[in-house]
């Protein structure tokens, strides 16, 4: 729970390109890693939270997703029913912020999983969910420029598998 | 000079000269006498390696030089530059494409997230599939079978992840649903009606069993006749409890039947009494979420967790009708008195 004091608090954070950015405690605090961090580290106010898998573009884009969801409840802990309850849908502001290149949607995933900013890889992870569906494997492979690695055995047996798609 | 010209030999002589000037090159390293400043080689001290005879000595006149040797070096020269940029081209192509190559191997890519968030990213995928559309269930577009022909990481992936192949639906051709049943021992069971209500697919319940380890049962029907042929199906080979079911949703799409006029579908919210005797005799200790949608038992489902009686396990209770149901408020089960009493552990109501 946080205070009203902890409320008017700057945090500040050093990305691995040594940039630094001084956010308000709350918005810094989506964060569940940076939270724990600065849980450690106690009261020190002048003491910079390093972030050496974070590179300062990223982050900026990052603690923009942050400041608009600074007054959002936290995620409630993970249960059984997750799977049930999931929603599938990104919100609007959600959608318009993660409508970026391939690049930049990635290193949002790979922050947001570092930083243990849950909602916000979800909403990464859905968007690169939509972009997968409705797609057949080359269309994949195309879109994402992975390379079909499969020995002519695997080939085999993929085609084998697949073979009630003709069925129908 | 072509690198494949007429004279081979010419060519291969412009080889061994670049070679034998590089093996000079290496050898006046190797001694020191080649000078390194800090960006790499120094240009002066390198043309000296390319032709001794010109930059032997500074005392000997050029006009002491044999003519004949002058010229057959100087096209030595040229040789070896045509060559050397022919190489140099080669090797920029090659950088080109190691670099591409680099890039894509280091910079962020699908295929190079952590294993964690990729499973993450197919268990969402696999969400967007349960979209009960009677016998359209699309699952060419939406599938594991895609993910596992896309490349050998996602294959891997896939294979170990038994979430993926969780949703099963009985429109599924057989070998595909033993792929399913092999990958997921807990899967969850969909069960649509065909588009023809004549054809079900009932005989494919024997495929998946063991019962007792489906999770959920999400079985749509649209009419009476068509519940009582799956009813009539599972009779004979549900014996046991269903040990891990917890969630079971029965919903009767007479909406969709009623809006096409030029469909005549006997409906009912009833089950009727045969069908309601038979599925009061599932023992289903774990469920906790329960939902009928345009199904309305007329007595209580004897399900361990009696239905609308006690049922101190349930978490998710959802009751819901397309169409109104006049007698619905005279005979409402759950009065609001008893709710906590029948309900202790709910947390999600939707009438």
């Amino acid at each position: 729970m946080s205070t009203t004091e902890d409320k008017t608090r700057k945090v500040k954070l050093v990305t691995s390109d040594n940039e630094e950015f001084e956010v308000d405690w709350e918005v810094a605090t989506r964060s569940v890693l940076i939270k724990h961090m600065l849980e450690d580290i106690g009261e020190s106010e002048e003491q910079a939270i390093p972030l050496p898998n974070v590179t300062a573009n990223v982050l900026k884009k990052v603690l923009e997703w942050c400041e608009h969801h600074r007054k959002d409840p936290e995620p409630a802990p993970e249960s059984s029913d997750d799977n049930r309850k999931r929603t599938l849908e990104i919100g609007d502001w959600d959608a318009k912020f993660i409508q970026v290149d391939q690049e930049m949607l990635f290193e949002i995933i790979l922050a947001a999983n570092y930083l243990d900013i849950k909602a916000l890889l979800d909403v990464g992870c859905k968007t690169v969910a939509n972009m997968i569906k409705g797609k057949q494997p080359e269309e994949i492979r195309k879109m994402f420029n992975i390379v079909n690695d499969f020995t002519p055995e695997e080939e085999a047996q993929i085609k084998k598998e697949n073979e009630w798609a003709e069925d129908r | 000079m072509s690198l494949v010209g007429d004279d081979k030999h010419v060519f291969c002589r412009s080889v061994d000269y670049v070679l034998d000037s590089v093996k000079a090159l290496k050898t006046s390293l190797q001694d020191g006498r080649q000078r390194l400043d800090g960006k790499g080689l120094e240009r002066a001290d390198l043309k000296g390696i390319w032709s001794l005879g010109l930059h032997r000595s500074p005392t000997v006149s050029s006009s002491s030089m044999d003519v004949e040797i002058s010229n057959v070096s100087l096209r030595r020269l040229k040789d070896a530059k045509f060559l050397l940029t022919s190489l140099l081209v080669s090797l920029d192509d090659a950088i080109n494409e190691v670099t591409v190559k680099n890039r894509r191997t280091t910079r962020p890519n699908l295929i190079l997230l952590p294993e964690d968030v990729l499973i993450h990213i197919f268990e969402i995928y696999i969400d967007m599939s349960v979209m009960p559309d009677y016998d359209s269930y699309a699952p060419l577009d939406v599938s594991p079978l895609i993910l596992s022909s896309v490349c050998k990481r996602f294959r891997e992936i896939i294979l170990q992840l038994p979430s993926a192949w969780r949703h099963v639906s009985l429109n599924f051709p057989e070998h595909v649903l033993l792929l399913h049943k092999e990958r997921c021992t807990n899967p969850i069971i969909h069960i649509n009606p065909a588009r023809s209500t004549s054809h079900t697919y009932e005989k494919m319940l024997d495929v998946i069993h063991p019962y007792h380890r489906w999770r959920e049962l999400r079985l749509h029907v649209i009419n009476e006749d068509h519940a009582h042929r799956y009813f009539e199906h599972l009779k004979p080979i549900i014996q046991g409890p269903f040990h891990s079911l917890e969630c079971l949703m029965i919903s009767n799409e007479l909406a969709e039947s009623l809006d096409d006029d030029s469909v005549e579908i006997p409906f009912s919210i009833y089950l009727d009494e045969e069908q309601l005797k038979f599925l009061s005799s599932w023992r289903m200790p774990k469920l906790t979420h329960l939902e009928l949608r345009n199904v309305l038992p007329t007595r209580a489902l004897q399900c361990e967790n009696i239905l609308f009686h006690s049922m101190p396990k349930i978490h998710s209770l959802s009751v819901g009708f397309k169409m109104h149901y006049e007698s619905f408020d005279d005979e409402d089960p759950l009065n609001d008195d008893d709710f906590l009493h029948i309900l202790p552990n709910l947390k999600s109501l939707d009438l």
